[in-house]
């Protein structure tokens, strides 16, 4: 039915061929060691390439208890990344989401949220690596100007907005 | 006159040639006239004298004889006219002496201590010591340029 | 153009005279003239030698230096075309400010002095007829180099050509200069608690790298207080702190002074309290906010946070913002303040941070002694890639946290961990992995009415084999690219300790969840463990159709080899089948898109549902955020107050200078709202007003549910004025 496997031999990927360098950060380090085992079998149509990416995160605290503390955290990492092969460079952004519910001792909430980053990096990882994988598979990989789906477009409203991990207070 | 005195004129050139016919002297050669302080040094100088009417019965004779009182000196090739405080450089100049004006024109230079003026005319009211440089009205973009000297500018700039 | 030097002008024209007797000369015809980088034109240039002074006449025009462009009918200036008297006088600034006057006279050092002055940044163009949006018009105006202020005495202020408001003396900076000292717009504003506010910020640049903002604040119904905004950078990094001091009792959402009864609870409405009543007394208040991130090398940075307040409804009261911002490399949830000392260490392939962090608890029932100081809290990774032999990880960390009332919680963490890849035949992906982990634990756990005290040091070691097996296909068809990855998880542990009897510090409200839907580990770091057999399966999914619409989607399941009553029914991982977890998203370019994620227990019924939209189209950019939780999820260990809540915004475009502005964070199953605002914004590019009214039903202790009016403007180049979020 037209299905063919990423790895299959038509899709010639090289084991071992990508190279991915720091990525600033606790979540960072954790997104990094993910890719380092999700892109071990290499990328299709890629025999080498350099993988550079940037995150960016934003929490946002559903604040609706009466004394307005926040029972529920959404937290989005954003992570724009470039592959750079010799045939063409990739550039483009994803994003990884999870949810939790607040506890109310602090250290549970702030230890929640540590792992609430580290677990937005896992879902990143993948889904960059399932768009690599089908942005190298189609023909027309590196023509014309990729389109960088915005996911979630900026909007008005006092929700605190990106700031970039890695740096962590943004002086 | 060449200057605001008048006086004679002396010219010296290296040959001359005169044209008693069409009442005109013409010099050849770095010629160098002189009048009071102002002076002109050309490759070629041309004077128109007026017609003088012989009077009856009297033929003309003699050099210079026949002509009555400069009415044009035409300069042409390399003309300098030098005054103490002036010198202008043009392709061609012509004094006249009805409205007391030297007009040089062509690549005209004139430099005043160390301000400079380049232009494509000028002309000159002796008696008034009014000079006037213009452009070329015909070439497009063509300017009168100048560079003046303020006073040593007392750093407070 | 030929560069003059410093002393000479030089002039272009179309006629030169010069007149010898009265020493002048005389330049006609579009001249050009030039000092320095500075150029005049005008139709007609008279330069007198003796008097050195130039008089230009005729469409006058001067470009100074910094890009100041001057006009005027007739100017006489010196030599130096600087300083001297301009009729019908206006300059257009470098950012297009516009200044004009009836007569302006510049002095030797460059200050201007107008008469009859109008200044605005907005543009002056013909389809409003001229009128700029706001203009000021001053009967003397004076653009003084030195202190780099342009000052206005008698000033109108026009909006739209209507004069709006007179000041007898105004001043501002020169936009031109970067950092001045001087006084900041004013911030005006009004609010049930403090009537009517004022606030005259002072900015005080007090050196290259550091810099200060005082803030004196008058209110009608309460004392003054005083905030200082201060800045400072260093070589390797910089710093900031916010503070407030204030000298007034507690009061509540009308100002009242608050009073308590005698075991200090608030009497909401003391007029009919027949108790005695304790008035609450004047003290000194305060808050302070700072941050500070500092490099050290190549590798290691640290950084620091003190968030402190007095009494927990400062800030509320005197609507100081900034609260809930992250500073540092921890943040925490609303109403909790953490002040922090981190340093960190990264390279290419290993990670270390450490840090101790206390917090104050700003809720009801907030009692600091129980939150405990945490010394140290550190986390350590490093990573080793043997290539074709895989990837070792080591993991080390420590979470010491000792409370002065309640437990004591020490724990230190050590992980090796093996793991690799191999591409099988047909691109079959078969990753196994293998883990050991020791915990030393030494803790103390305070009795409570079920259970006596226990005090213990223990390790607990915990051994895990996995493999994951994963597919991915892709299918390339004329209309879209199809990516389908089905995967597969197995894996078993042993633990020398089960679950239950160790202390739980960081993950009393564990959830298993879409984003580690297939990770064998996923307590790698937690005081919770998983052992036993467990199985995950399930399939990612993505579409990319070639007209930018893309569709994703991915369902699993988790099984057990037992149930584990240690996990609560909300973690969905007490059972031997766990509930479904379907999340599935739809993005068409930048304009539309919609994920979501739901989690439905064996019969399908939905447990939990959560929707994030956004829309960017034409003149509408909204988005919308919603979850709910199920009862049993929500009524078991999950708090119930807060299982259904809506977050909407949008922005709607009336016209290119009008914008309609809405947003509402609300709990639906209280049909409370946190907030909700309605806002409108006029502007063009030259400034903007903004006017929101927002209501917000959240009240503590008698300070809340009231509606505040927020207005803010902005003049470009004058600065903006924004009133802090009174309410």
């Amino acid at each position: 039915c037209g299905f063919t496997p990423v790895y299959g031999s038509s899709m010639n990927a090289e084991e071992g061929s990508i190279q991915i360098s720091q990525i600033d950060g606790r979540s960072g380090q954790i997104l990094r060691r993910e890719l380092l085992m999700l892109l071990r079998p290499g990328l299709p149509n890629v025999d080498s390439g350099a993988l550079d990416v940037t995150l960016q995160i934003r929490s946002t605290d559903f604040a609706i208890q009466p004394a307005g503390a926040n029972s529920r955290t959404n937290t989005t990492l954003r992570a724009k990344y470039t592959l750079t092969t010799p045939e063409g460079t990739l550039t483009g952004r994803v994003s990884g989401f999870t949810s939790f519910a607040a506890p109310s001792s602090p250290y549970a909430d702030i230890m929640a949220r540590r792992n609430a980053e580290d677990r937005a990096a896992v879902d990143v990882a993948r889904n960059l690596v399932t768009e690599l994988q089908l942005r190298l598979a189609s023909e027309e990989r590196f023509a014309g100007e990729d389109t960088v789906n915005e996911g979630d477009a900026e909007i008005f409203g006092d929700e605190d907005d990106f700031t970039d991990v890695g740096s962590e207070s943004e002086l | 006159q060449l200057s605001g005195q008048s006086g004679p004129i002396q010219i010296e050139a290296d040959t001359l040639e005169f044209l008693d016919k069409q009442s005109k002297a013409i010099y050849m050669g770095n010629v160098d006239a002189i009048q009071g302080d102002a002076r002109i040094r050309t490759d070629k100088l041309t004077i128109l004298f007026e017609e003088k009417q012989p009077a009856e019965g009297q033929a003309n004779s003699g050099i210079g004889s026949g002509v009555g009182a400069v009415k044009q000196l035409v300069a042409e090739g390399s003309v300098f006219y030098m005054t103490p405080n002036e010198q202008a450089k043009g392709n061609r100049g012509v004094y006249n002496y009805q409205n007391d004006t030297i007009v040089l024109t062509g690549d005209v230079i004139v430099t005043r201590g160390e301000n400079v003026i380049v232009g494509d005319r000028l002309v000159i009211e002796v008696g008034s010591g009014k000079s006037t440089v213009s452009a070329n009205s015909k070439k497009k973009g063509e300017r009168v340029r100048t560079v003046l000297v303020t006073e040593e500018a007392d750093g407070e700039e | 153009a030929q560069q003059a030097e410093a002393d000479k002008v030089y002039l272009e024209a179309d006629v030169l005279i010069d007149n010898q007797q009265n020493q002048e000369m005389i330049a006609e015809g579009n001249v050009v003239a030039r000092y320095g980088d500075r150029q005049l034109s005008a139709d007609r240039v008279i330069y007198s030698l003796d008097t050195k002074k130039v008089r230009a006449i005729g469409n006058v025009r001067i470009q100074d230096p910094d890009g100041t462009v001057r006009f005027s009918d007739e100017i006489e200036v010196d030599d130096t075309l600087g300083s001297g008297v301009a009729a019908e006088f206006s300059a257009q600034l470098p950012d297009n400010a516009l200044v004009a006057a009836r007569t302006a006279t510049r002095t030797e050092n460059g200050s201007n002095m107008l008469e009859r002055a109008i200044y605005t940044a907005c543009d002056v163009c013909e389809e409003n007829d001229y009128t700029p949006t706001w203009s000021l018009r001053a009967r003397k105006a004076v653009q003084n180099a030195e202190t780099g202020m342009i000052s206005y005495q008698d000033t109108v202020f026009e909006l739209k050509g209507v004069p709006i408001f007179y000041m007898p003396y105004f001043a501002h900076p020169d936009p031109t200069l970067e950092r001045k000292s001087g006084f900041l717009f004013p911030k005006p504003g009004s609010s049930s608690k403090l009537g009517f506010v004022y606030e005259q910020p002072y900015y005080w640049a007090i050196s290259p790298y550091q810099d200060v903002i005082v803030e004196p604040r008058i209110h009608t119904k309460v004392n003054p207080t005083l905030g200082l905004e201060y800045r400072k950078r260093f070589w390797s990094g910089s710093l900031t702190a916010d503070l407030s001091l204030a000298y007034d009792y507690e009061f509540d959402s009308n100002g009242d002074r608050i009073q308590y009864d005698q075991n200090y609870n608030v009497i909401e409405e003391p007029e009919n309290f027949t108790g005695p009543l304790i008035p609450s007394e004047e003290s000194l208040r305060s808050h302070i906010f700072a941050e500070g991130g500092f490099i050290i090398n190549e590798d290691w940075r640290w950084g620091f946070s003190a968030e402190r307040v007095t009494d927990d409804l400062y800030l509320r009261r005197y609507d100081i913002s900034g609260e809930n911002e992250k500073r540092g490399l921890y943040d925490t949830e609303q109403k909790r303040l953490l002040s922090q000392i981190y340093a960190v260490r990264q390279t290419k392939s290993s990670y270390f941070d450490v840090a101790t962090f206390s917090v104050q608890g700003l809720r009801p029932g907030d009692d600091d002694d129980e939150f405990g100081v945490v010394t140290p809290l550190a986390f350590a990774e490093q990573n080793l890639d043997f290539g074709k032999y895989g990837l070792v990880t080591f993991q080390g960390l420590t979470s010491i946290l000792n409370r002065a009332e309640g437990d004591d919680t020490r724990r230190v963490t050590a992980s090796a961990q093996w793991e690799n890849s191999y591409v099988a035949p047909a691109g079959l992906i078969f990753e196994p992995q293998a883990k050991l982990r020791t915990d030393y634990y030494d803790y103390y756990l305070e009795g409570t009415g079920t259970t006596d005290t226990v005090e213990d040091r223990t390790t607990r070691n915990v051994g895990m084999v996995a493999a994951t097996a994963r597919w991915p296909l892709i299918n390339r068809t004329s209309f879209a690219n199809i990516y389908v990855e089905p995967i597969a998880m197995v894996a078993y542990s042993e633990s020398s300790i089960e679950n239950g009897t160790l202390p739980n510090e960081d993950s009393t409200f564990y959830e298993y969840t879409l984003d580690m839907a297939f990770e064998p580990d996923p307590f790698a770091t937690s005081d919770l463990i998983e052992t036993g057999t467990r199985l995950a399966a399930g399939v990612r999914s993505r579409a990319d159709f070639n007209n930018n619409l893309s569709l994703n989607g991915v369902v699993a399941r988790r099984w057990k080899s037992e149930d584990d009553d240690s996990f609560s029914r909300a973690s969905n991982l007490s059972q031997t089948e766990s509930d479904y977890l379907v999340g599935s998203g739809l993005s068409f370019g930048n304009v539309f898109s919609i994920e979501s994620n739901f989690r439905l227990d064996e019969d399908f019924t939905l447990q939990r549902t959560e929707l994030r939209s956004s829309l960017e189209y034409w003149r509408l950019q909204a988005g919308v955020t919603y979850f709910e939780l199920s009862d049993d999820l929500s009524d078991s260990q999950i708090r119930n107050i807060g299982s259904e809540g809506i977050q909407i915004q949008g922005a709607f475009d009336v016209t290119k200078n009008i914008k309609l502005m809405y947003s509402q964070i609300r709990n639906i199953e209280t049909q409370e709202r946190r907030r909700e605002a309605i806002g409108v914004e006029f502007y063009d590019d030259c400034g903007f007003i903004r006017l929101t009214w927002s209501e917000s039903d959240i009240s503590d202790r008698g300070v809340g549910d009231s509606g505040a009016l927020k207005i803010a403007f902005g003049l470009r180049t004058l600065g903006n004025l924004a009133g802090d979020q009174f309410d």
